[in-house]
């Protein structure tokens, strides 16, 4: 019971930050119709933007998380306005393999840069002990509920009520009527760019503190993909719905099924409920049915 | 005085030429209708104007200014306004939330201010709120379903919504996409009259596209009539009536004026 407890909260924990991550991911397809297959990437970056302005540069956090933001940003500003641009009209799968490539690029420079050896993250969320019942829950865990609840929370009243965010709406929902009231949608598909790659950074930031930092930190587009599609790819509350179903899932097999299957099974095991989930649900829990009018 | 000057575009999409070296004027407070068969290049001149095509010959002026020379985004914020054929509507959005859209290019520009709703854009988006409240959602009837999602609303209640969402621009000339299609003839005679409620009341230069002959001469000012991507002739409703080209190229040859007339007023 205890461990089932335990691998229960880390669980959520993990599946928190999948639904963070969920979500930047969505953001991105829901403004530009990109599958943004180097998420995965974008989040191992942004973990090591975090290592090295923290742990290499040995800053304070404040100014080590504002360097590795702007680090963030300025990434996907260059992939949006060189990569992504020249190809706006091009069939869906041209965008799938550019940005799998580019998932591709940014793994192999960061083993270029860091090595493939595992590091640990630098330590700098205060510790304090959690336990419940006699089960000790790490505070990192803790952390990560606190941190992604509390962007996913920003991201939503964003997207609601400023300016800016029901523009972002308004460019997802109809590109030339927002274009003839004015909207400049390029630099709306910009931002969704910038707000991933952050959300990215703060993913990265948390899961390297969880596990170690490695390139293979890169994986976690698997899981993420697999939370995306199974809440419907266009949905919010769908995102942060399957993040959390894979985390939790996750961690449960990885707990009980882990010696029986080996580790990697983990990596497998969310593509196994999203084969399920589509045969019953074809757009995912909350997707929008595509209706083709003849 | 000329509000849109339009002269010698040209635009072409590969091999096929969409429009070749039209040019005509359309007069300050004008209604100024644009019609011609299917793919005469009507629409395609409508969207050259709000800068979606990019003519690759020729000029567009507004009061003076090539909005050639313009990104597509800022020729919003010159006064162009438009609806489309098939409305391009935020349909999950409420039809008060489609029509504060238009308003947006109106509002302070600071980041902070858009991110967090302070000061400025506030006070900015309550004024817009009341003149949009009492103005547009009064003059096109839209009172009942203002809460309702767009997508849930009838084609021709959508048609208005496209309407209202291109007058919050406050735009000082407006381009109508067949405002009337698709609608039955109690939707037809209601959006007739909307468009030109605006047209008087608002003071805006109206460019039409539309196909129903009979309403155009009734309610236009002046007409310019396309085929094949040219300008086959423009003028007065009565010019155009009884214009032996405007007859041949809607009806062939070896039909008499008589008889288009006729056809108008039936």
């Amino acid at each position: 019971m205890d461990y089932f407890l335990f691998l229960l909260i880390t669980g959520i924990a993990t599946g928190f930050v999948y639904a963070l991550l969920a979500l930047g991911f969505v953001v991105i397809y829901k403004a530009t119709r990109v599958l943004n297959f180097a998420q995965g990437g974008l989040v191992m970056l942004g973990g090591y933007f975090c290592f090295t302005t923290l742990g290499q540069f040995g800053l304070h956090p404040l100014l080590a998380f504002s360097l590795a933001a702007i680090a963030s940003i300025t990434i996907a500003i260059l992939i949006e306005r060189y990569l992504l641009k020249p190809l706006i009209g091009k069939s869906l799968l041209s965008l799938v393999m550019v940005t799998i490539g580019l998932g591709s690029i940014i793994e192999g420079f960061a083993i270029a840069l860091y090595g493939t050896d595992e590091q640990a993250m630098p330590e700098v969320l205060p510790e304090f002990a959690v336990s419940i019942g006699s089960v000790y829950i790490p505070s990192i865990y803790v952390w990560a509920i606190i941190i992604s609840s509390i962007l996913i929370v920003a991201l939503f009243l964003f997207f609601k009520f400023s300016n800016l965010g029901i523009v972002m709406r308004a460019v997802s929902n109809n590109q030339p009527g927002a274009l003839s009231m004015g909207i400049r949608v390029n630099h709306i598909f910009a931002i969704s760019w910038i707000l991933a790659s952050l959300i990215a950074l703060a993913g990265g930031f948390i899961l390297g503190s969880i596990s170690m930092m490695s390139p293979s930190l890169s994986i976690v587009i698997y899981p993420l993909f697999a939370a995306v599609i199974i809440g419907g790819l266009d949905s919010i509350p769908g995102a942060l719905i399957g993040g959390l179903v894979i985390g939790v899932l996750q961690l449960l097999v990885a707990g009980y099924l882990g010696d029986l299957t080996g580790a990697s099974f983990k990596t497998v095991f969310p593509f196994l409920i999203l084969l399920l989930v589509l045969m019953i649900k074809p757009y995912g829990l909350f997707g929008t049915h595509e209706v083709e009018r003849l | 005085m000329n509000k849109l000057n339009i002269e010698n575009i040209s635009l072409s999409f590969g091999g096929v030429k969409a429009l070749k070296n039209v040019s005509f004027n359309v007069a300050e407070g004008e209604l100024h209708a644009i019609v011609g068969p299917n793919g005469s290049g009507k629409t395609s001149l409508l969207n050259s104007i709000s800068g979606f095509y990019r003519p690759h010959e020729g000029k567009i002026s507004l009061d003076g200014e090539n909005l050639l020379k313009l990104p597509s985004h800022i020729i919003a914020t010159r006064g162009v306004g438009r609806t489309f054929q098939h409305s391009e509507l935020f349909k999950a959005s409420s039809v008060l939330d489609n029509i504060k859209l238009g308003r947006h290019i109106h509002y302070s520009k600071g980041i902070f201010s858009n991110l967090f709703y302070w000061g400025k854009t506030r006070k900015e988006e309550t004024a817009a709120r009341k003149e949009i409240e009492m103005e547009i959602i009064d003059l096109l009837e839209l009172e009942s379903v203002r809460k309702e999602p767009v997508g849930s609303l009838p084609y021709g209640v959508q048609k208005r919504v496209d309407l209202a969402r291109a007058l919050a621009l406050k735009p000082e000339i407006l381009l109508l996409d067949e405002p009337i299609g698709g609608m039955n003839r109690e939707e037809r005679e209601d959006m007739v009259r909307y468009v030109l409620d605006v047209h008087d009341f608002w003071d805006v230069t109206v460019i039409l596209v539309e196909h129903d002959m009979s309403i155009v001469m009734d309610i236009s000012d002046r007409i310019t009539v396309l085929n094949f991507g040219q300008k086959l002739v423009d003028g007065t409703p009565k010019e155009i009536q009884s214009h032996p080209e405007v007859i041949r190229a809607y009806l062939g040859d070896g039909v008499s004026a008589e008889s288009l007339s006729n056809s108008v007023k039936e």
